[in-house]
Formats: structure tokens, sequence, C-alpha cells
């Protein structure tokens, strides 16, 4: 039995839609990275398994129970840090956590819960006064209540600063290590990177990648920048440039003068460089650099990059 | 139970606006003033405590309990869907029916503690002015149950409003919208010369207030099945000598409030939780 499965999950939001014939299948103990640009649907693919939005078609499950009919008994056993939420301004961290203690019936100690997220000194303060890293942290140490079976988290890094998103990301090892299956979302790669057993990749509402950081590097061809100097870097010359076979991409660096290009393993870059300058531009230097998982994610997430 | 979390939650997150307590110091001031300016010297029998606590008293009841009955429910689900704080609610294991009748139990309790620190001061010094007999004293404590039982009827159509809208603003809008309907809807009824049954009458919150207390006042006399406020005037007028008066049909007798409180209750929650049950957040 999978910790989720998405079976041709879709949503629409009148003529907009939102997730398009989504299916997803994550196996327990697994650390999944759901990655994608903001508004590509990992929210929304999200917010149907908390039964937020009813799906417009397909069906999500979570540990085999349906989250549209048993959402309650299946919330019981995940632990959620949900998109676009806030804290109970009114109510001290501590309160928060008692909240959720009581909700699921469990008997973790609140202070050792906010120990874990590096908030204790606020655990009697107000979280209206809380900063927006602070509150993450609470809704986090809200997540980890009940020793959850799966945690779902949406954009977990947002609003902390890189010593707390390592933080975070320590803390989704040590409940992976515990057996907790992770399903984590994000618009940047670098935060999935480090810690995901497998990577999916949401556009406009489909998976266009679901494979393993190193399978999603071979699977884009090349992989590899042609970095040029020089002048006259015209439009013209430019779009000569994209015409070249087993060129994949051209980005202006610098205008006119440096151009960075996406260039296929097959292709020469020596044919490349002689069609540049037959094209009227002159080349005074040029360097090659691998690919970063940026461009990859690039490449997978803007119209007309790879296709895996 | 999932909704006694969201209902304790709740209670410790509302006792904590500084708007409600503003609310309550002012209704307070304003109680005593009427207390006191309605106050009649000493008398002790029960009619006598309910006549002296006179009209202005129960005007400033009509007012105060509705106002402060949908001030206190009208943004409770509508304010935690437009900040967010819903989607840390429904992400543990709650359903949206479960927020909903937490919703409502907290804030009733809520509600109840308002009226308590409000009324609870006013009648004990009512009772200073007319003698702290048994009679005055079932009068004063029938009175203020009955109150909590009326300011119930604005906690239910709050809540119920408030999980049919989805911000604050539309909140405010219908609470407002709200406070004036329940008062003026049946003029509006008569205005537009649409002819209704006298019994549709007791829905109307001056009457619902007055059998609720005239019910619970019968019970000290071991009378119920008096009829209901509104019967009277409809009655009086085929008043028939030889016949008398005749007993009310079940439906016009004071205690039938209850199921009309329960009616005010409940309808505006289930509309509003089958329509929130279904929205996309």
């Amino acid at each position: 039995m999978s910790a989720i499965e998405l079976q041709g999950l879709s949503k629409q939001y009148g003529s907009l839609t939102a997730v398009d014939g989504l299916n997803l299948q994550i196996p327990r103990g697994e650390i999944f990275g759901f990655l994608g640009p903001n508004g590509a649907g990992k929210s929304t693919t999200i917010n149907v398994i908390l039964d937020f939005v009813k799906p417009t078609a397909g069906t999500a499950s979570v540990f085999g129970m349906d989250c549209q009919e048993e959402g309650k008994q299946l919330r019981q056993r995940i632990g959620v840090l949900p998109e676009g939420y806030d804290v109970y301004d009114r109510l001290t961290g501590r309160q928060h956590l008692e909240f959720v203690l009581e909700s699921k019936q469990a008997d973790d100690d609140p202070q050792q819960l906010l120990e874990r997220v590096g908030i204790a000194d606020a655990a009697d303060r107000k979280a209206g006064g809380y900063s927006k890293g602070m509150a993450q942290r609470l809704t986090l140490a809200m997540a980890l209540v009940g020793d959850p079976d799966l945690l779902i988290l949406d954009e977990p890094t947002t609003g902390l600063d890189p010593n707390g998103a390592r933080q975070i990301r320590e803390i989704i090892r040590e409940e992976n290590n515990r057996g907790t299956t992770v399903f984590f979302s994000s618009h940047i790669l670098g935060q999935v990177e480090a810690v995901c057993d497998r990577v999916g990749i949401l556009r406009e509402g489909k998976l266009v990648a679901d494979d393993s950081i190193e399978g999603l590097r071979a699977n884009v061809p090349g992989g590899e920048n042609l970095v040029v100097e020089g002048t006259g870097f015209t439009e013209d010359v430019i779009s000569t440039i994209r015409a070249i076979a087993g060129v994949e991409s051209v980005d202006e660096r610098q205008s006119g003068e440096i151009i960075a290009i996406g260039v296929s393993e097959e292709a020469s870059k020596t044919a490349v460089l002689s069609e540049i300058e037959e094209a009227g531009a002159t080349v005074s230097d040029f360097s090659t650099e691998e690919a970063s998982l940026e461009d990859l994610f690039a490449a997978y997430t803007t119209t007309g990059g790879a296709q895996a | 139970m999932s909704w006694q979390a969201i209902a304790k939650k709740d209670i410790k997150d509302s006792v904590r606006s500084k708007g409600l307590w503003v609310l309550i110091g002012a209704f307070l001031f304003f109680i005593l003033l009427l207390s006191w300016a309605a106050s009649p010297g000493a008398a002790s029998d029960p009619e006598t405590v309910l006549a002296s606590v006179g009209f202005s008293y129960f005007f400033g009841i009509l007012f105060f309990v509705p106002l402060a009955g949908l001030f206190i429910s009208i943004k409770s689900i509508a304010r935690e869907r437009e900040s967010g704080t819903i989607n840390l609610l429904l992400s543990l294991p709650h359903s949206r029916l479960d927020m909903v009748l937490g919703k409502f139990v907290g804030r009733s309790i809520v509600m109840s503690i308002a009226i308590f620190a409000t009324f609870l001061p006013a009648n004990l010094y009512l009772l200073t002015q007319v003698g702290f007999d048994g009679d005055a004293l079932f009068v004063m404590f029938a009175l203020l149950l009955a109150i909590v039982l009326f300011g119930l009827m604005f906690v239910g159509i709050g809540v119920g409003f408030s999980a049919l809208v989805s911000s604050e603003t539309k909140a405010t809008a219908a609470g407002v919208g709200l406070f004036f309907f329940l008062y003026l809807w049946i003029f509006i009824v008569e205005l537009l010369g649409i002819s209704t049954p006298t019994f549709v009458d007791r829905f109307w919150l001056f009457a619902v207030f007055s059998d609720i207390v005239l019910t619970l006042v019968g019970l000290w006399d071991g009378g119920i099945g008096n009829p209901s406020v509104v019967w009277g005037a409809s009655e009086l007028a085929s008043f028939n000598i030889e016949e008398g008066v005749a007993s009310p049909a079940f439906y016009m007798q004071d205690w039938f409030v209850f199921p009309i409180l329960a009616f005010w209750i409940l309808t505006p929650l289930a509309i509003g939780y089958l329509r929130f049950n279904q929205a996309d957040l």
C-alpha cells in the first residue's frame, strides 16, 4: 500500500486547469520532493490530499484511505505544514501545541517539540508576535505531534534563513529514519536535492518528470553550457545560433557580449563557434560549464525546455 | 471528541479578544444604568419584579443580546478562512462538521460568559432593590437563563452564516444585515401586504424572548401551556364571553417557543454547514 496515491487527479477552477490528470505513487518510507514553479499546481494537489478542495476528476488516497471519504481518519496519521496558513495571533506557541495534542489525542511534551524546532524560549509568547520564520517553526512542531506516519510539508523553508532551512532538512531526515514518509514541495530545487530519494516536477498541472536526481540529470541530454564572450551578439545572431543543430538554449548573460549556449552531448562545440563567427559575431573567449541542477530544473519548467 | 478540542481552543482564543471585553464593559454600564432607572423600591413578588424591570430593561436585553451574539459568532469561521488558520485546523483530524459544532459550542460558552458578566451584576442590583426572597431569586434566575437561551439563537445564526461566507468583510456585512433583518422582517412582511398566520409572529425575536421568560417564570407557579404572547391580541378580538377563553392549540402555547428556538439555531447551522462542507477553501 502506497503512502500517497493519486490517480488521474484533475482540478479545474472555472476555465483554469490547476492540476491535469496527475498520476503519482509514493511508497512508504520515501522522501519525495514535489518540485515546480509557483502556480504549477503543487499546492492544489496537496490541498486535494488534505480535502481542502474537491477534485474535478480522479482520486487521491493516503495509506489506502480516500482523501474525500476518510479524511478525518487519515489526518490522524499525518503531520502537515500547509501553505497559506496563519497561526492564531492570540494564542501562545504552547497553546497551539496543546490544541494539536488534544485534537490528535497524543501525549508528546510541548516543550520538547518547541525545543526541537528551536523556539522553546518563545513558548509562552503570543504567536501573533512571532516572525514568519518562528511561525513556520511552530507549525512544523505542530506537524510533528503524535509521530505521524506521513509528513506533508508545503514549501517548508519559506521565510527561513539558510540555517533554518538546514534545520528543517535535518528534521526531515530524522523523521525519515524513524520510518516516516515525507512529501514536500518546493519551487527551489536546492532545498529538495539534498534530502530527496525521488523528485517529481510539476509543470502546468502535469508531471513532467518523476525520478531520482541522478536519473533526472541523465535524462536531460547534454547538460553542458558553452559560455562565449565576444562582440556583436545581436538578436539576429542569437536566433541563428538557436537554429544550429544541437543547441538547446541560448541565454544572454551580458547583453551583446556574453552568452551561454546549452548544447547537447552530440553537438560539436567547434562547429557551433564557427557558425557564430559566420553569422557576423566576434568570439574573443569561450569556456564550458556543466549544467547546474538549477539549469536542469529551468529546462524542465520553462516552455520549450527539455522533454524527458 | 473532536469538536470539544475545537471549542476549547476557540474559547481560549475568543476570551482574549479586546473587542469582546469592550462590548461587555459598555453594556454592563448601560444595563446597570437601566436597572437603576427601573428600580422600583421595596416590592418582592415576582410579577412586581418583572414589571419593575420594565420595558427599558427588556429593550436593553433585546438590543444587547442580538448584537453581542452576532458580534461573537459572525466571524468565527470566516475569519479563519480569510487568515488561513483554518488550514492548520483542518489539517488535524477534524471534519468540517466538527468545526461548525465546535465553533457553535465554543462561541455559545463565550456568549454565556458575556451575558453573565453583564446581567448578573444588574440582576443582583435589582435584587437588592426588591429584597432577596425565594420568588424574586427565582425570577432573576429564570430571567438570566432566558437571556442565555435567547443568546444561543444569535450564536447559531451567526456561526451558520459565518460558514456561508468566504471573507471577513462579507461576514461583517452579513452580521449587520442580519441584525436589522431579525428585528424588521415582521414589519417588512406586513408592508408587503402578505398575510401570515399568527403562528409566524412567534418567530419574531421579541416574541421568542418574551415566551422563553414567561415559560420559565411559569414553572414557578406550576403553570405550563399558557398562551404565547402573540396569542392574546388575535384571540381577544374574537373573544366570546359564553365560551370563555379556549385553551390555545399546542403550537400556540408558551413552551412551544423551544422548538422555535431550536429552529432558529439549527436551520442556519445546517445550511451553513452543508454549503461549507462542499466549499473549496
